[in-house]
């Protein structure tokens, strides 16, 4: 072999044969290698440089419009935002000045979204776990609470039927919700002279022409029209028995007749504001026994427990009657 | 210092030591980096063949992260509108239907939305077209409640204007009051000898004791006159006006302005008059009404239907 080498071993004294060991193969190999690898990767890097495909263009240009238009909403959004803080301060204003009272506190903390969740750092994280743990123990409570008030048992006789039914059970007017009883029986703020004064029902606002439902079945033992713009304007009074009389007043039309025989849910006339009232609504009076009483703790049929909650909750502020 | 490589020359018969001319040298490196950059290129084209370009792989996850960031503002664009939903509702539901106002309908809560061209709809991506439609269309919401809730503004605080011109009171304190004459109507007048209407109410009380205006309004007259003494008319406004007669003296002058529970002048026994008293009218479009509907002190409703109907019953009265 032509090309073998040799090198001096002054040792020995003689010229020996350079043997290839299998380092110096893998050294060269890796040496090679090593400089492969570094013209590879300055090959991707020229051809990230140089080369722009199609669909790297399209996705560029959206990139570059999402974050974009991104900050211009986020900072429309954010004026929103605050205009609608502004209106909602607004609102409580209003709400304060036309009942005389505070505004219901928004009873349920924002919570945040799923997604934001998952950008969210581990401070926020934390901190909505924990209002997650909040809301829960919220539940359990109102859970507990429920169990205790309808979990009672309840026996009833046979004899009792008639009682029952004759108990002004439902809401006076159609579509009842929970939020359009604005005022409730008890002390109340007289909307002319603002003075305290009992108010002897509930006051349903609803629009004018809404119909107003007898509570229980009865007969029907006054109808009263009047021009007159004070006191209770067109009213009607409906027997139901067993001690039980219901008024409604501030009607606008009345389309029963006195000594007629109504069913429970029947029609008896529409909301108005005839009489001495500031808004259109119904005034809803229990009388048993010759006594006014709460009709808050009537009306129970038909409404949710949660629901009920709230209306209870709202019967007892002690804000202005719409008299 | 590198070992000396040496070469059997077969024709010298010795060893020489092998010389490196940098020719040979550079043919060595260029022979090497050649292989080296072959087997870089190969791995290059091995690597597109298998794996996406890195920048297209670096945008596309930007492009993931954006979206999930866009899906956060969707969120958020969704809970504003919710938000102002409740306002709406509210409006609607509650402050509307209690000031008696029209609810606003949806195409005028809607309004002026699409109706101009505007910029972002010339942008290509939907998810961000769609994005600005919705915070427009919130935007415009927002005024239009802005001016629904200052047109609300306005109607309650005009109604807070109207309840306070209401008379609602009694003219006359209770602590003062000794005897309330609920009789409204015709009865036997005490010193003319003969029927005729009794318009008011009467209030007993002592001489000197504070009479007050029963509701916000404007003295139209404060005179003397033979039938009703010292006299003081309100006008309310709202059609509703009223009188104050046999005052001692009245302390406001015709064209003031007077506030409900203002002192206007003192009971006395001027004018047609056996005792000291106040005679109280209210006249509602100039007809005079039961002034017992127009206030209520400690009365509960049904006491206070018992009196309207003991007012109506022709009796004799003090004036």
């Amino acid at each position: 072999m032509a090309d073998t080498k040799f090198h001096y071993n002054p040792k020995t004294l003689r010229y020996e044969r350079v043997k290839i060991s299998i380092f110096n193969i893998i050294i060269t190999a890796v040496s090679y290698l090593a400089v492969g690898c570094i013209f590879f990767i300055g090959l991707v890097l020229l051809q990230n440089l140089i080369i722009e495909t199609p669909s790297e263009k399209k996705l560029r240009a959206e990139n570059k419009a999402l974050e974009h238009h991104k900050v211009l909403l986020t900072s429309q959004l954010w004026q929103s935002n605050q205009q609608l803080a502004e209106l909602k301060k607004q609102d409580i204003a209003l709400y304060q000045k036309l009942f005389e009272t505070k505004a219901p506190s928004e009873s349920s903390p924002v919570y945040p979204e799923r997604e934001e969740l998952l950008l969210a750092g581990t401070s926020d994280f934390n901190e909505s776990i924990e209002q997650l743990g909040q809301r829960f123990s919220e539940l359990i409570r109102s859970a507990q609470r429920s169990s205790q008030q309808f979990g009672a048992g309840v026996h009833v006789d046979k004899e009792d039927v008639p009682l029952l039914t004759s108990i002004p059970s439902v809401a006076p007017v159609e579509n009842f919700e929970v939020a359009k009883l604005v005022s409730g029986f008890g002390v109340r703020i007289n909307p002319f002279h603002k003075g305290q004064y009992h108010h002897d029902g509930v006051d349903i606002a609803s629009p004018r022409g809404t119909l107003v439902l007898a509570t229980a079945p009865g007969r029907v033992i006054l109808v009263k029209k009047s021009d007159l713009v004070a006191g209770y304007g067109n009213y009607v009074e409906v027997d139901h028995g067993n001690g039980y009389i219901t008024r409604y007043s501030h009607l606008e039309a009345i389309s029963i007749r006195e000594g007629q025989a109504v069913k429970k849910g029947q029609a008896l006339g529409s909301v108005g504001s005839s009489g001495g009232s500031i808004a259109p609504h119904l005034h809803y009076e229990i009388i048993y026994e010759g006594k006014n009483v709460d009709p808050v703790k009537f009306i129970v049929t038909g409404i949710e427990a949660k629901q009920y909650e709230v209306l209870l909750s709202n019967s007892k502020k002690q804000n202005q009657s719409l008299d | 210092m590198a070992k000396v490589r040496y070469r059997y020359n077969s024709e010298t018969c010795k060893y020489e030591p092998v010389i490196i001319s940098p020719r040979i040298a550079g043919r060595r490196l260029l022979i090497f980096m050649s292989i080296s950059f072959i087997m870089g290129l190969c791995g290059l084209l091995y690597f597109n063949y298998n794996f996406p370009l890195i920048d297209e792989t670096l945008q596309a996850s930007r492009n993931q992260k954006l979206k999930t960031e866009w899906t956060v503002l969707y969120k958020q664009l969704e809970r504003t509108s919710r938000q102002l939903s409740t306002l709406e509702h509210n409006d609607d539901k509650n402050y509307r239907v209690i000031l008696d106002l029209e609810p606003l309908d949806q195409s005028q809560r809607e309004a002026g939305v699409g109706g101009h061209e505007k910029e972002s709809s010339s942008i290509p991506y939907p998810l961000i077209r769609t994005a600005y439609e919705q915070a427009d269309k919130i935007k415009n919401r927002l005024d239009i409640e802005a001016q629904s809730l200052e047109q609300l503004s306005n109607e309650l605080t005009r109604k807070e204007k109207m309840w306070a011109s209401r008379p609602a009171i009694q003219p006359v304190s209770n602590k003062d009051l000794k005897h309330l004459h609920t009789i409204f109507g015709l009865r036997m007048h005490p010193l003319l000898g003969y029927v005729r209407p009794h318009n008011g109410l009467d209030f007993t009380a002592p001489q000197g004791s504070p009479v007050y205006a029963t509701g916000d309004g404007r003295v139209d007259f404060a005179q003397f006159s033979t039938s009703y003494g010292n006299v003081v008319y309100i006008n309310h406004g709202y059609h509703f006006e009223t009188r104050y007669a046999h005052l001692t003296n009245f302390i406001v002058g015709a064209g003031q302005t007077v506030k409900r529970g203002q002192i206007i002048g003192y009971v006395g026994n001027t004018g047609l008059s056996v005792s000291a008293h106040l005679h109280y009218e209210v006249l509602y479009k100039n007809s005079p009404i039961n002034p017992i509907n127009f206030f209520q002190r400690d009365l509960n409703n049904k006491e206070y239907e018992k009196l309207i109907e003991v007012g109506s019953m022709a009796t004799s009265s003090l004036d």
